[in-house]
């Protein structure tokens, strides 16, 4: 497989909190994988951990993609796409010139931003400043920037949070197509719908 | 340490001590002669200061690389033991000016960079204070001291060498056979001690780490 | 030649939003307003004797200079990174950005900054002071070096800062003692370039130059030292 995931007795705590006990699991390109759990079980904390923000208390985190070994944190950084509530873009740009920003610190290398937000719904919205756009539409152009440098591992956080229903379909078109295209998808959630796109499930323990 | 060492430490400290107050002849060519011989202390604090900054910083960059807590612990206790010599140092060097040249401060470079150091060394236990997770704040705190010992003693003290005419200090020092016999065994005495004190408060931290680990273990 | 591009791009971002919101700018240029009115107000009661004053204020303008370019540094350039923190901007831009890219733009960002007010503060204190400047080439290559020396340890505690609960508060304590060197290497370099402390030939160079050279020595030390350090703060 092109891409392959492996986590190995991860342990994350914060402070005295165990929060990832022992986890272990692999993964590969091509697969939806669901990780489900009540709150608090630490789906967002093995996001992360995979995305290469957060290091593990002990156990291993490896990824190759292409027969390349990306495990060290800082190319994982750049090898996934990440879509978290947390992250924040700059009210005071627009939309398109938060995406070219990113886009221009990762080298310009990544796919044309009027195409991304044509295909995320924000094709009229993009020359608007960030401050101006609703939840909804933030939520839109995170995920539009984290397909914007095809990443071959793409993870969502709760992605449907603040999605309508027609948000809620493009996020599962842009995603079964990211599948198509032998990558990975990680979905962190809670909602039942979200937890039905999933090949295989792994259920996180409170 | 064993024992055989401790004993030899203390008797080595005794040794110089009396050797100091008894034996060794005033200095010459100073205001107050007699208390010259302040010199033998002032500089084994200095000597030890320095290396225990050096240790400090080491003990930052071993964290760095291997992430373990116990070189966060070691890098501590060593700025802490800087930090106590540093002040020693000041303060052995603040009598002695005052009696020799009767003023306590001079804004000498030396001097000056010898107390920017002990604010440096406030500010690292001022912002270890403020982070409570325990790989940040030894990550942060590696961080500072090695950014700060970088700057602050090659600049304060090595490039003024090559360009300030005036100092309290001595360009070069030049001590008669007596005063060598105090100063150095002085200092490795000294040095004996705090590692001594190093050596314990390491293994007062290394109690606690493995305490953590088995209580999270536990839990 | 991708690292410069990313480094631009950071900074070009970086005087956009300046440009857009324009809140450093305005509440700097306000800060150092009222720090030279206050500085123009005490100093006007020094002396009656117009000689004695211009004596005075002749030994004290470069120690004032750099004492309000420091506490301008303070107030103003430590937010480049908590701001990044506090808005949670900050993990999309270590997601996607290079460390050292991403410190070098916010780095020049700041010595911008400090370098614009210093030009707007200099000339005007000297002539609140009534102080002439003999040397004014050295006074500038001091001003900007000591200037790019502040910035890139503000840069850089203000990144240390930013990971911590203190935030704000630990900011002059890190940076001021650390940049004792620089400031006294300043203060040094503009008096002579003032012409206080003067040697009685004109030549500023062969009497002063060293401290020119102190001046870019630690610019090079903190920078370099900054740059190695840097991605162990900013990432886990």
């Amino acid at each position: 497989m092109a891409v392959a995931l492996r986590i190995d007795s991860v342990v994350k705590r914060y402070g005295a909190r165990p929060v990832l006990k022992k986890l272990s699991f692999q993964a590969t390109g091509g697969e939806i994988l669901v990780v489900a759990g009540p709150n608090g079980s630490g789906k967002s904390t093995l996001l992360r951990l995979v995305a290469g923000l957060v290091r593990p208390g002990s156990g291993s985190i490896s990824l190759e993609i292409d027969g390349t070994d990306v495990s060290d944190p800082g190319s994982r950084r750049r090898a996934v796409g990440l879509v978290a509530p947390e992250i924040a873009l700059y009210p005071e740009l627009s939309g398109r010139e938060n995406l070219d920003y990113f886009d221009a610190l990762r080298g310009r290398t990544g796919l044309p931003a009027g195409e991304l937000l044509e295909a995320v719904g924000l094709g009229k919205r993009g020359g608007d400043l960030v401050s101006a756009y609703s939840t909804g539409m933030r939520q839109r152009l995170r995920i539009a920037l984290a397909l914007r440098h095809r990443p071959r591992v793409l993870l969502l956080d709760e992605p449907g949070l603040a999605l309508d229903a027609k948000g809620g379909e493009m996020l599962r078109t842009l995603v079964d197509a990211h599948r198509e295209a032998g990558n990975l998808v990680l979905v962190a959630t809670n909602d039942s719908r979200e937890a039905a796109w999933g090949d295989r499930t792994i259920v996180l323990a409170g | 340490m064993g024992l055989p060492a401790r004993i030899l430490i203390l008797l080595a400290m005794g040794g110089e001590l009396a050797f100091v107050f008894l034996r060794l002849p005033a200095g010459q060519g100073f205001a107050n002669p007699e208390l010259a011989r302040m010199i033998v202390l002032h500089l084994p604090c200095a000597y030890v200061a320095c290396v225990f900054a050096f240790g400090a910083g080491w003990q930052g960059i071993q964290y760095l690389r291997r992430r373990e807590l116990l070189a966060d612990a070691r890098s501590v206790v060593a700025a802490q033991l800087a930090a106590l010599f540093a002040f020693l140092t000041t303060a052995t060097g603040s009598l002695f000016a005052k009696e020799q040249w009767g003023s306590y401060w001079n804004w000498d470079p030396r001097q000056t960079c010898v107390a920017a150091l002990l604010l440096v060394y406030a500010a690292y236990f001022l912002l270890r204070a403020s982070v409570d997770d325990p790989d940040k704040r030894a990550a942060i705190s590696a961080v500072y001291v090695l950014f700060a010992s970088v700057l602050t003693p090659t600049l304060g003290y090595v490039i003024p060498r090559f360009f300030i005419d005036q100092s309290l200090h001595p360009k070069v020092a030049s001590f008669d056979a007596w005063y060598r016999m105090g100063i150095y065994p002085t200092a490795i005495a000294v040095l004996g001690l705090s590692v001594w004190i190093q050596r314990l408060a390491v293994r007062g931290e290394r109690i606690r780490l493995r305490l953590e680990a088995l209580e999270e273990s536990a839990a | 030649m991708s690292w410069l591009a990313e480094t631009t791009a950071v900074l070009a971002k970086e005087a956009r939003s300046e440009w857009r919101t324009r809140v450093a700018a305005a509440s700097l240029g306000l800060f150092v307003a009222g720090a030279l009115a206050l500085i123009g107000l005490a100093f006007a009661r020094l002396s009656p004797s117009p000689e004695l004053r211009l004596e005075i204020n002749t030994q004290i303008a470069a120690a004032l200079l750099w004492l309000v370019i420091l506490f301008t540094a303070a107030t103003g350039l430590g937010r480049a990174f908590l701001v990044e923190e506090e808005r949670g901007t900050a993990i999309a831009l270590r997601l996607h950005g290079r460390p050292t890219a991403v410190w070098t733009g916010k780095f020049l960002a700041n010595t911008a900054q400090i370098l614009l007010l210093s030009a707007v503060t200099a000339p005007i204190l000297f002539q609140i002071l009534g102080v002439d400047v003999r040397h004014p080439v050295p006074l500038v290559l001091s001003v900007a070096l000591g200037c790019t020396g502040v910035a890139a340890v503000f840069s850089f505690t203000g990144a240390v800062v930013a990971q911590t609960s203190a935030r704000g508060g630990l900011l002059a304590a890190l940076s001021f003692p650390v940049l004792l060197p620089q400031f006294a290497s300043g203060v040094d370099s503009t008096l002579r370039a003032i012409g206080f402390r003067a040697t009685l030939s004109t030549d500023f160079w062969s009497t002063s130059g060293g401290g020119i050279v102190q001046l870019a020595s630690y610019d090079a030390i903190a920078i370099t030292a900054a740059l190695l350090l840097f991605e162990h703060i900013w990432n886990e």
